[in-house]
């Protein structure tokens, strides 16, 4: 027992041994501890990015507890109803919206009307209340980073990378396009004009534009099934005299005043006799929707590992072939006293070291890197990325390098203890 | 019976050897029947033809190498009991060791070489603080009595000459006082006159500090500065085998 307190006693000698030897020879250490550097930045900042992008996926209609739109299957529902992405085949009524809307559980809805675009970019259909109820992240919601909210026919608010990538601001003519398809007959006759510009949001919202139900039913006034009436032109300025109400939304997002109600209402609804609905829990459907298209996780993963795994074997193999030269130097600490465990110690706090230390630098190097592209990711990519101290995860990528530094660094540590056991004090060099 | 109270108040040997056979493994013993006793503070003068086995005799008295037959004793302490650490621990504790050259560690300083034994031994550290308020003052003073500028100190050690590098690994293995001191030829990198003054500082420290003294030399004009000499006969095969 006396022996191991001993050994302990003398960890802070050994570790400051260590030290001193991975100072010296610092430039040959250098591209080690750079390229654990690399792996950690990797790791952690794919990380980081991955849990954003699953955020903000998987959040992206967070306060809501109920996606309602004619029967179909959830996914598909989603897909259209949260993403924007492929078409409605089947729309429901707005009398069934409004019957949702004015039942006593109900805290707030949100419809929604799709179909038209603006050069690729949905065009979604809403009223006021989107602005006002619609979350993101948890318990973000909407704030405007110019302009304000539509309040008319033929006023549109722009998501904030249609924005940025289109180069709109507050005034700008908007001409739609009908359909999804940028081919499409443009509602040229019609033109809108930009009102307001949404703060980025990291989900869909921001590659939409919004426009009120009544523009929509405007700049169809004129259309039947689909294509324009012929030789019938009604010109924008005279659509008011029609009927702007809404007849059919394509879905619409419900909010409660009590969670536990979900399942109830979810029933109620999709047993309704006056119209065929589904009610989809977007939480579990996006779940879905993540683990068909999340495939590109594991990838990132295998590669930073792989990094990982380069830059320890890298680390290993140069305290290994720096070994051959530093027999003498073992020697010498053995002839004072070191035992061979000693030198096993010193050895391994080298790579523990070095690990650490390339650690550290990556951390920093992804602080920067935050710091300076996140306004960038989220702009060009909808990501964002913030500065916080680690995650779970990350704490657990952090830790998993630095155990595997310690068990590479065993390799050159035991080598060096059979070395030193060898040799004695008369290194063969 | 009554020889043996007198006995016992007397010191143990601070080296001592009793019927030891060393052989390298797979090899025929270098080292064969071999008794000597070094008292404390005293002095020995090892010689012999090149691969006769000094430096494995050393390695035997440092306890680096654990001999096949008969038994080595530092301050009468047996080796042979002794773990694999402990050993490492013993030696740490009372002995001090000078290479032939390239003695110090390349990436700590003077200062800091002449403290190592005291990292890895703490009898060693209680012992090298008698007298003085730290490490610091204690190495100091040893490096001053040995002739090593005071600018040097702190420089990288590799900056030092030949001779002064001697001159720190002796100050190194003087450091807390141990049992025996321990050279391998350490004035064979020196030319002649700064051995004999590398050898009369050496006497002088051990001397001062109580330490006996292995040394080994193929100058047989410093023998006449030791007390007790051993000369290894070549590693003649037929003969050494017969005798
Ligand atoms: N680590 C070792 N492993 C195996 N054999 C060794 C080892 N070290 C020394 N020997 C062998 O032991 C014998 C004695 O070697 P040793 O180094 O003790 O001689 P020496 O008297 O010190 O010689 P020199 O004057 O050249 O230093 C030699 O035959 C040598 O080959
Ligand atoms: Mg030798």
């Amino acid at each position: 027992m006396a022996a191991v307190r001993d050994f302990f006693a003398r960890i802070p000698s050994l570790f400051f041994l260590a030290r001193k030897s991975a100072w010296n020879r610092r430039f040959t250490l250098l591209l080690v501890t750079l390229s654990i550097s690399l792996s950690t930045v990797l790791l952690v900042g794919l990380e980081r990015i991955r849990a954003q992008v699953r955020a903000g996926f998987t959040q992206a209609v967070s306060g809501t507890d109920l996606v309602v739109g004619a029967r179909g299957s959830p996914v598909q529902l989603i897909l259209y109803a949260v993403f924007h992405m492929g078409g409605a085949t089947n729309n429901m009524s707005w009398k069934s919206a409004e019957e949702i809307a004015s039942r006593p559980e109900v805290a707030w809805t949100i419809p929604l009307s799709m179909g038209d675009s603006h050069r690729g970019y949905p065009v979604v259909a809403t009223n006021g209340d989107f602005f006002k109820y619609f979350r993101h992240r948890r318990d973000a919601s909407l704030e405007f980073s110019s302009g304000r909210a539509f309040a008319d026919v033929f006023e549109v608010v722009l998501g904030s990378e249609v924005a940025s990538r289109l180069g709109y601001r507050e005034g700008d003519p908007v001409v739609l396009t009908h359909g999804g398809d940028v081919r499409g007959i443009e509602h040229a006759d019609k033109p809108f004009a930009v009102v307001g510009i949404l703060q980025p949001t990291g989900s869909p919202v921001d590659r939409s534009l919004y426009i009120s139900l009544e523009s929509m039913e405007a700049i169809h006034v004129d259309w039947r099934g689909g294509a324009p009436v012929r030789g019938f032109v009604v010109p924008k300025d005279r659509v008011r005299a029609f009927d702007l109400n809404p007849k059919v939304i394509t879905a619409m997002l419900v909010g409660l005043k009590n969670r536990r109600a979900v399942f109830t209402l979810q029933r109620e609804i999709q047993a309704s006799q006056s119209e065929a609905l589904s009610a989809v829990l977007p939480g579990v459907a996006m779940d879905q929707l993540w683990s068909l298209v999340g495939g590109w996780e594991r990838v990132l993963i295998l590669v930073s590992l792989l990094v990982t795994f380069t830059g320890l074997a890298g680390l290993s193999s140069t305290i290994l072939a720096g070994l051959g030269e530093r027999r003498r130097e073992l020697a010498i600490l053995r002839s004072t006293g070191a035992s061979p465990w000693d030198i096993v110690v010193v050895m391994a706090a080298e790579g523990v070291l070095l690990t650490f230390c390339g650690m550290a630098a990556g951390l920093l190097v992804l602080v920067v890197l935050i710091l300076a592209a996140a306004p960038w990711l989220l702009n060009n990519y909808g990501l964002l990325i913030s500065l916080s101290a680690p995650t779970g995860n990350e704490w657990l990528i952090l830790s998993g390098i630095l155990v595997l530094g310690v068990l590479t660094s065993l390799v050159p540590a035991l080598r060096a203890y059979f070395l030193s056991l060898s040799d004695g004090l008369s290194p063969s060099l | 019976m009554a020889a043996e109270p007198a006995a016992l108040k007397e010191d143990p040997p601070a080296a001592e050897f009793a019927d030891v056979t060393y052989a390298w493994p797979g090899e025929r013993p270098v080292i064969k029947n071999l008794s000597l006793s070094v008292p404390g503070g005293g002095r020995l003068f090892i010689s012999g033809p090149s691969g006769c086995g000094k430096s494995t005799l050393l390695s035997l008295a440092a306890g680096v190498l654990i001999p096949q037959e008969g038994e080595v004793r530092l301050s009468g302490r047996s080796l042979r009991d002794l773990s694999g650490p402990r050993r490492d621990r013993l030696r740490g504790e009372s002995v001090g060791y000078v290479f032939q050259q390239f003695n110090l560690v390349p990436y700590l300083t003077p200062l800091e070489n002449v403290i190592l034994p005291c990292r890895f031994s703490s009898s060693r550290r209680k012992r090298a603080l008698l007298g003085v308020k730290s490490l610091k003052d204690a190495a100091s003073g040893l490096l001053s009595r040995l002739g090593i500028p005071a600018g040097l100190w702190t420089k990288p050690s590799v900056r030092l000459s030949v001779g002064q590098q001697q001159r720190v690994a002796a100050a190194r293995a003087l450091m807390g006082r141990p049992g025996i001191l321990i050279a391998d030829e350490p004035t064979s990198a020196l030319d002649r006159e700064s051995g004999r003054l590398f050898l009369e500082l050496l006497l002088k420290e051990c001397g001062e500090a109580g330490s006996g003294l292995l040394f080994v030399s193929h100058d047989e004009s410093l023998a006449p500065y030791f007390s007790q000499r051993l000369t290894l006969s070549p590693p003649d095969i037929s003969g050494r085998e017969t005798s």
